[in-house]
């Protein structure tokens, strides 16, 4: 399976700028430790109730490897357990993340900023 | 790849990634079994009106996938279906891509499925096949 650069994080709530500022620094600190660079960040709301974070990342990495990255920062327990499940399937497509139509992505973090 | 922004949208095709799911609990084996089915083409349109459409055949196409995989019907209101971020493509096609995933052995204590198998890939084409009707085939 080919490596992944992009890691998906679902959040289940709506929360204050303060709070999304803090998540960044966590997500940099949480990369840095094993040793990847956060390259971009980027945010939407959910079709429901929550946030969905696009976080871009070098190098890129294994499946499984992103899916464990994704349960640290704090990704839906039922999603990481479904893409566990597609990783165990093979699928090269395993990290899915349902949005709705015209959603647009909110650039909250870049590297160099 | 040609650009094809006016005034800076998109306006060439995108990749529409469905996703489409199902599980039951199987009396007989004494397992919960799912069904996930991915479905993947390229398109150009407006995307509500291009997410409907596919919607509107994946659904049909996955309750007959499964009809014949396991003998059982899936009332559409025991399906779930998403739809991911479309990206951009260099070109549209009117073939869907569909590739089926079964799961078994679910686990109580841990919430997974142990074991997910990858089945045959499969497509379907985007539009619907057009029958010309027995008496007018006659007719003319």
């Amino acid at each position: 399976m080919a490596k992944t650069k992009v890691l998906k994080i679902d959040k289940d709530s709506h929360v204050e700028e303060n709070w999304i500022k803090n998540y960044v620094k966590i997500i940099k600190l949480v990369c840095n430790f094993f040793e990847i660079i956060v390259k971009t960040i980027r945010m939407c709301n959910s079709k429901k109730k929550g946030l969905h974070f696009y976080i871009t990342i070098n190098p890129p990495v294994e499946p499984d490897f992103a899916n464990l990255l994704q349960w640290l920062l704090g990704d839906d327990c039922a999603r990481v357990d479904y893409n566990r499940a597609r990783i165990l399937a093979g699928l090269e497509e395993w990290n899915k993340l349902f949005e709705n139509p015209d959603i647009k992505l909110k650039t909250i973090f870049k590297k160099g900023d | 790849m040609q650009t094809k922004l006016i005034k800076g949208k998109w306006t060439g095709p995108r990749v529409y990634r469905l996703t489409i799911f199902t599980a039951w609990y199987d009396a007989e084996t004494k397992d919960v079994i799912g069904y996930e089915v991915h479905y993947k083409i390229p398109r150009k349109g407006k995307i509500k009106a291009v997410r409907r459409h596919l919607a509107k055949r994946g659904i049909k196409n996955f309750q007959v996938y499964v009809y014949r995989q396991t003998g059982k019907w899936i009332p559409k209101k025991k399906v779930r279906i998403g739809f991911e971020r479309e990206t951009y493509a260099p070109k549209g096609k009117g073939i869907i891509n569909i590739i089926p995933m079964k799961l078994t052995n679910y686990d109580k204590s841990d919430r997974l499925w142990k074991t997910a198998t990858e089945l045959p890939t499969r497509r379907l084409y985007y539009a619907v096949k057009r029958r010309v009707k027995k008496w007018l085939k006659r007719k003319s």
